[in-house]
């Protein structure tokens, strides 16, 4: 029951994505509001999603084991966990509200910027040994 | 979430938190931090498990506490420290107990 219910939240989550990207689709087609609009509200959905999805990142159990190097496996999760939350906000603001094509160079600097300080943050201080 | 606050409120399992943030450790490690005896320990860590913000593993004798927080949850225990909440409450009822 406990594994199934993160699956479940994700489909959930999945299915008011799709459904929040037609919505806005048919919102474009009856003329309510511009194909500008509707592609920025589909990048703000995605840009909340990875925002939500880094907060709960550091709640999946982990086996980090009760020792320095566990430590430190541990605070480069949260420091990624963190990184990414920011992304997914800087994304998600700068889609709504940032001028093209400025949007998509700081929303794709943002998450590059995260994915690179995570990479560098599990070789540098979580893979060393104690 | 009103659990969160409530554990978030006092500032032993903040510092339970603090001291959970470095590595994971085990309930005698923790204990050793503090002047509590150990069911009032136990209590503080039982009121962390509940709130979602630690998790505990049993290996052999000993308890093993790693900390849980999501950012949001750790934004809150940076608030909730900076502006030391529940701190006057607290040094209140140990006045409190003092006079009596």
């Amino acid at each position: 029951m406990t594994t199934s219910r993160p699956i479940l939240n994700g489909l959930v989550w999945a299915g008011a994505l799709i459904v929040s990207s037609i919505v806005l689709k048919f919102a474009q087609h009856q003329h309510a509001i511009t194909q500008d609009a509707a592609e920025r509200g589909v990048q703000v959905i995605i840009g909340l999603t990875l925002a939500i999805y880094a907060n709960f990142m550091t709640k999946q159990p982990t086996a980090h084991p009760a020792s320095e190097r566990g430590g430190r496996m541990q605070a480069a999760l949260r420091r990624s966990a963190w990184q990414f939350c920011a992304a997914g906000v800087i994304y998600a603001v700068a889609s709504a509200f940032v001028p093209h094509p400025w949007d998509e160079f700081i929303a794709i600097f943002a998450v590059g910027s995260a994915v690179t300080m995570t990479v560098v943050a599990f070789v540098l201080i979580g893979g060393r040994d104690a | 979430m009103n659990n969160v606050f409530k554990a978030l409120a006092d500032p032993t399992r903040r510092k339970v938190l603090e001291l959970l943030r470095t590595r994971p450790m085990t309930a005698g490690d923790l204990a050793e931090h503090f002047d509590f005896s150990k069911p009032t320990m136990s209590a503080h860590f039982a009121v962390l498990r509940e709130a979602g913000l630690v998790d505990m593993e049993k290996a052999g004798k000993m308890v093993i506490y790693r900390i849980k927080l999501s950012v949001l949850e750790d934004a809150l225990l940076g608030f909730a420290g900076t502006f030391g909440l529940g701190t006057q409450r607290k040094a209140k009822i140990l006045k409190k107990g003092t006079a009596t």
